[in-house]
C-alpha cells in the first residue's frame, strides 16, 4: 500500500485523481497548496508526490526545492504550461516526470507507477551488472531470456524489434541512422525498405512508452535517426 | 599691506612733492644746459668786437680818403687831422689815434694839450676806460676778446686807392681795380693792409653780460647754489615716484574686510564728464604757468614770491584733480566696470546690440530669402556670380586674377564634389531602406547644408518604419501571451471535463443515449484539447517567439522517419506513397523538431483530407544548392477556397467545420517554414493538393 499525496489547487482534479489511483489500490492524501503539501510530508509517510505548479500560497517550484531539501521520494508536475522550457525547469529542480494538462488519466497512472516502481524495486538492483543484460533506467533488456521489462512489467516484442532495441540499448546515447540500424540488424544494404525500420520503430515505442509521441526510452532525431537514452 | 590707509595717505603725499622736485631739477638742468650752449655772453662779445674793429677800419679809411676837409697840424712832419666821426656803433668814450706813414688822424677834440702826437696819446693813455693798441699788427688790449679775435678782422684794412701827389685830395674811385674808371688821373698807386698802421684806442668796454629774465631764471638763480644736490634728486624721485604710484596702482581700491572693489557715486559718473570737468580745471590752473613771463610787468620781488606760490597752488590743486581721475579710473578698471561707466562704452554696447540684432535680423531674412527660392533659381544666381566674380577678379588684378580665378574654380569644384558626394550617400541610405535593412547611419552633419533637410526627412521616414516594425512585433508577442495565458486558464477546467468524462465512460451506464452522448463530449473535449495546444503554437510560430536550435538535418532520413510514424494511418486510408528521393543525402540546416511538426502536419493533413485509395506523391530534390520538397494529393471534397484563404488560421477546406482537426495545421506549417527561413507554397489546380517547401542548403 502506497501513500501517494496529490497537490493541486483544483479540487476537482485532486478528486479525479483520487478516484483514479484509489482504484489501483493507492492510498491518496490530498493537499490544496503547497504550504499544506509540506505539512502532510512531514507528518506522514508518503512514497509519491502529485505536484501543480500553479498553486497559491506556494507554489509547485518553491515546493519541490523545499521537498528536494529532505526527501528523494518521487515527485511528478501536474501542469497547464506545456513549454519546453518549463519542463525543463521542473526537471532540474529535481522533478521526476513532468506531465501537462490536460492529462491523459492512464498515462498518469501508468507514470506513477513506473516512478514507484522504479523508486521502491529497481533503486536496489542499480549496480547490479549481468551478462548480456542491457539497463537504461526502467528498461531492461535480458539477452539470456530474450525478455524485455519495461519499469518491472514484461513488454512483448517481435524478433525484429527485439533486435532494433537490443541494438539500441546495447549502444545507448549513441544515434544511428535508419541505415546503419538496418545494416546492423540484416547486415546487408537496405534499397527502397527503409520504411521498414521507422514503423517497427514507432511499434516498439508504442509498446514501451507510456506516451509515445513523448518517448522516454527511444528517442527520435528526427533528420538524423534514433537512440536509446543512457540517462533516464 | 593692499589695505593699509596710511601707506595710500603717505604715497598720495609724497607723489607731488617727488614730481615738483623732480620737474625743477630737469627744467633746471636743461636750461643750465640751453643756457651754456648758446653761449649768450660770446655773441655779445662777438657783436662787440665787430663794432669795434668797424669802427676802427673807419676811422682808418678816413685817414687815407677824405683826409682833406679836417683840421690839420704838422707836427714833427706827421700830418695830424682832427675829425670826430658820428658815433653810430653805441661804443661809449670812444678815442682813437692811427697813424699811417706821415699821416694820422684822431677824434680827440683839439686842444692846447693835444696839438700833438704826445698829448694826443696822452689825452688817450689817461682816459680811465679800457685801452686796446694795434701797432704794425700786433694786438694789445685790455679786452680778452679783442686780444683773441681781431686777427679776424684785419682784412678790414686791406685798402686800395689812387692818390695824386701834388695835392692830398684825391678821388677814390673804387676799391678795387674798376677798369670804367680809367677816364680817371692816375698818380700813384697805394695799398695798405694792418701792419700799415699804428691804432691807439681807449673806449668803454661795454659787453653785456647774460641776465635772467623772468622768474625762472631768478630761481635758476636761487637754486644755483644747490645744483650739485639737484642732480641726485632726479633719480630719487624718479623712482620714489614710480614706487609710489606702482603702490596706488596695486592698492587703490581695496578696503578692508572687503574682496571686492567698492565703487562708490563719483565712480559711477560717466567718465567722459569727469575727464571733462577734470582738464578743465587742469587747464585753468596751468595758465600761472604761462604766464610766468608776467613778472616782467610786475615789481620784480614782490612778483616771484606772488607767482611762486601760485604755481604751487595750482600745481597741488591740479594733482588733486588728477588723483582724484587717477583713483576713478583704478577703480573702474579694477572693478571691471570701467566701460560700462563710460559714454563711449555706453555708446558702442548699444550700438552693438543694435548691430547684433539687426544682423540676426538681416541673416533670418536672408535665409528665408534663400528658402523660399527655388533651387533651380539659386543656382542661376550661383552661376551668373561666379561668372561675374571671375570676370571681376581678372580685370582688377590682372595676371594675379588668374591664380585667384583657378583658385575659385578649384574651391567651387570641390564644393560640387561634395554636393555629388552628399548625394551618394542618401541615395545609398535610400537602396539600403529600399532592400529593408537599416544598416547604413546617415545623419545631418554628413552631408552638405543642402542636403540636410532630405536627410532628416528620410531619418524620420526610416525612423517610422522601424518603430512601425517594432510596434507590430510588439503587439505580435502581446497576442501570444494573451493566447499562452488564456490557453492555461482554459487547460485547468478542461482537465476536470476530460477527467470526469472519462471516469462516466468507465460508469456501467444502460441507458444507450447516454452513453452515445459521454462518446460526444469525449470526441469533443479530446478535440478542444488539441485546439488550444494548437493556438499556442500557432501563436507562437507566426510571431517568431521561439527558440531555434538549427543544426544539420538529413531531410531524406527526415522524411523516412515521419513516413514510419504515419504508415498506419495512410494504410488505413488505402493511400499508396510513391516517393522519390534524390540518391544522395540532401542536408539542410534548421530546428529538427520543428521541421518534423511541418512534415507531422501535412502528413496529418493528408491522412485526413486525402482522397481514400488514391495516391501521394512525395518529392525531394536538390536543384542549384535549393531543395525543394513537394507533397500532392488529390483531396477528397471538393476544394472551393483559394490556396491563399487555406494558409490563413482556423481555415479548413470544408468550410463547414465537421471534421476533426483544428484549421491550424497548414498556418503552422507555413510560420514555422519561414521561421526556419524557408519558402512555404500551396497550389491548389481542381482536386490537386500540392505543398511545397523550398529551403537553402
Amino acid at each position: 500500500m502506497y501513500n501517494i499525496l496529490v497537490c493541486d489547487d483544483d479540487k476537482e482534479i485532486v478528486s479525479a485523481i483520487e478516484i483514479y489511483l484509489s482504484k489501483e489500490g493507492y492510498n491518496v492524501l490530498k493537499a490544496y497548496n503547497g504550504e499544506e503539501c509540506i505539512e502532510i510530508l512531514k507528518q506522514n509517510t508518503i512514497h509519491l508526490v502529485l505536484l501543480d505548479i500553479m498553486m497559491p500560497k506556494k507554489d509547485g517550484i518553491e515546493t519541490i526545492v523545499e521537498i528536494r531539501k529532505q526527501n528523494s521520494i518521487p515527485v511528478i508536475m501536474l501542469s497547464a504550461k506545456s513549454e519546453d522550457e518549463d519542463k525543463i525547469k521542473g526537471l532540474d529542480l529535481g522533478a521526476d516526470d513532468y506531465v501537462t494538462k490536460p492529462f491523459n488519466p492512464q498515462e498518469l497512472i501508468a507514470r506513477v507507477r513506473s516512478s514507484l516502481r522504479r523508486y521502491t524495486k529497481l533503486g536496489a538492483i542499480k549496480d547490479e551488472k549481468e551478462e548480456n543484460v542491457y539497463r537504461t533506467g526502467g528498461l531492461e533488456i535480458n539477452d539470456n531470456l530474450k525478455k524485455v521489462m519495461v519499469d518491472g512489467k514484461e513488454v512483448k516484442l517481435t524478433p525484429t524489434e527485439y533486435n532494433i532495441l537490443k541494438f539500441l540499448t546495447k549502444n545507448k546515447g549513441i544515434v544511428y541512422s535508419i541505415e546503419q540500424i538496418y545494416q546492423s540488424i540484416w547486415e546487408e544494404d537496405c534499397y527502397g525498405a527503409e520504411n521498414i525500420i521507422a514503423v517497427h520503430i514507432r511499434h516498439i515505442r508504442e509498446k514501451i512508452e507510456i506516451n509515445p509521441k513523448e518517448p522516454r526510452y527511444l528517442k527520435v532525431i528526427w533528420g538524423v535517426g534514433y537512440k536509446v537514452e543512457k540517462d533516464v | 599691506m593692499k589695505e593699509s590707509k596710511v601707506l595710500k595717505l603717505l604715497s598720495y603725499i609724497l607723489i607731488p612733492i617727488f614730481i615738483a622736485i623732480f620737474i625743477v631739477s630737469v627744467v633746471y638742468t636743461a636750461y643750465r644746459e640751453e643756457i651754456n650752449n648758446t653761449n649768450d655772453s660770446v655773441s655779445k662779445e662777438n657783436e662787440f668786437i665787430s663794432t669795434f674793429m668797424y669802427e676802427v677800419s673807419m676811422y682808418a679809411k678816413a685817414l687815407i680818403h677824405n683826409n682833406d676837409n679836417y683840421t690839420q697840424l704838422i707836427d714833427n712832419g706827421t700830418n695830424i687831422f682832427y675829425y670826430n666821426r658820428p658815433n653810430t656803433t653805441g661804443i661809449e668814450d670812444f678815442y682813437i689815434y692811427i697813424k699811417y706813414k706821415n699821416i694820422a688822424l684822431t677824434n680827440v677834440e683839439l686842444t692846447s694839450d693835444t696839438n700833438t702826437i704826445a698829448g694826443i696819446r696822452e689825452f688817450i693813455n689817461s682816459q680811465d676806460t679800457k685801452k686796446t693798441n694795434i701797432i704794425k699788427g700786433e694786438v694789445n688790449s685790455d679786452t680778452e676778446v679783442i686780444n683773441k679775435k681781431a686777427v679776424q678782422y684785419f682784412e678790414d684794412f686791406n685798402i686800395n686807392y689812387y692818390y695824386t701827389e701834388n695835392s692830398y685830395s684825391n678821388v677814390v674811385i673804387s676799391e678795387a681795380t674798376d677798369e670804367t674808371e680809367e677816364y680817371v688821373v692816375q698818380t700813384d698807386y697805394i695799398e695798405t693792409n694792418i701792419e700799415d698802421f699804428d691804432i691807439y684806442t681807449s673806449y668803454k668796454e661795454n659787453i653785456i653780460k647774460p641776465v635772467y629774465e623772468n622768474e625762472i631764471n631768478t630761481l635758476m638763480e636761487k637754486i644755483d647754489p644747490y645744483s650739485n644736490l639737484l642732480f641726485i634728486a632726479i633719480p630719487i624721485t624718479a623712482m620714489g615716484t614710480v614706487i609710489c604710484a606702482i603702490y596706488l596702482c596695486f592698492s587703490i581700491g581695496h578696503t578692508k574686510n572687503s574682496d571686492k572693489i567698492e565703487l562708490n557715486g563719483f565712480d559711477k559718473w560717466y567718465y567722459e564728464i569727469v575727464l571733462i570737468i577734470a582738464i578743465s580745471l587742469i587747464v585753468i590752473m596751468l595758465i600761472p604757468f604761462e604766464e610766468i613771463g608776467l613778472g616782467a610787468y610786475l615789481p620784480s620781488e614782490y612778483s616771484f614770491n606772488f607767482i611762486m606760490s601760485l604755481i604751487a597752488t595750482c600745481y597741488f590743486l591740479s594733482y588733486i584733480v588728477f588723483a582724484l581721475v587717477f583713483n576713478t579710473t583704478l577703480k573702474r578698471i579694477k572693478a571691471k566696470q570701467f566701460w560700462n561707466t563710460t559714454i563711449t562704452g555706453k555708446v558702442i554696447m548699444w550700438t552693438y546690440k543694435k548691430l547684433v540684432v539687426l544682423y540676426k535680423k538681416l541673416k533670418n531674412d536672408f535665409n528665408k530669402l534663400k528658402e523660399t527660392v527655388p533651387r533651380n533659381k539659386k543656382l542661376i544666381i550661383y552661376i551668373i556670380a561666379f561668372v561675374l566674380v571671375e570676370i571681376l577678379l581678372l580685370l582688377i588684378f590682372n595676371v594675379f586674377g588668374f591664380i585667384l580665378d583657378a583658385v575659385l574654380a578649384i574651391y567651387v569644384f570641390n564644393k560640387i564634389m561634395k554636393y555629388i558626394n552628399s548625394y551618394e550617400k542618401i541615395e545609398n541610405k535610400l537602396k539600403d531602406m529600399y532592400e529593408g535593412d537599416n544598416k547604413i547611419e546617415l545623419n545631418e552633419e554628413d552631408v552638405e547644408p543642402e542636403f540636410r533637410n532630405t536627410v532628416k526627412y528620410i531619418k524620420d521616414i526610416s525612423n517610422g518604419f522601424e518603430n512601425a516594425i517594432e510596434e507590430n512585433m510588439k503587439s505580435e508577442r502581446l497576442k501570444t501571451e494573451l493566447i499562452t495565458n488564456v490557453s492555461h486558464d482554459i487547460k485547468t477546467p478542461l482537465t476536470s471535463i476530460i477527467n470526469y468524462v472519462d471516469l462516466l465512460k468507465q460508469e456501467n451506464i444502460e441507458n444507450d443515449k447516454a452513453t452515445e452522448y459521454i462518446e460526444i463530449l469525449d470526441a469533443k473535449s479530446q478535440r478542444l484539447k488539441k485546439l488550444t495546444e494548437d493556438l499556442v503554437e500557432a501563436s507562437k510560430a507566426s510571431s517568431g517567439a521561439i527558440r531555434l536550435n538549427i543544426e544539420k538535418i538529413n531531410i531524406n532520413e527526415l522524411f523516412k522517419q515521419a513516413i514510419g510514424e504515419f504508415e498506419d494511418k495512410f494504410k488505413n486510408k488505402g493511400l499508396e506513397l510513391i516517393t522519390n528521393y534524390s540518391k544522395n543525402n540532401i542536408y539542410i540546416k534548421a530546428d529538427s523538431r520543428y521541421m518534423y511538426r511541418v512534415i507531422e502536419n501535412l502528413f496529418s493533413n493528408v491522412s485526413k483530407y486525402a482522397l481514400e485509395n488514391s495516391r501521394v506523391y512525395i518529392d525531394v530534390k536538390s536543384e542549384n544548392n535549393i531543395v525543394k520538397i513537394a507533397i500532392k494529393n488529390i483531396s477528397k471534397d471538393k476544394l472551393n477556397i483559394s490556396a491563399d484563404e487555406l494558409m490563413q488560421r482556423f481555415v479548413r477546406g470544408d468550410k463547414s467545420r465537421t471534421t476533426e482537426g483544428s484549421g491550424l495545421g497548414i498556418s503552422i506549417a507555413k510560420s514555422l517554414t519561414e521561421v526556419q527561413k524557408g519558402k512555404f507554397n500551396l497550389q491548389i489546380d481542381g482536386d490537386l493538393f500540392k505543398v511545397e517547401i523550398e529551403f537553402e542548403c
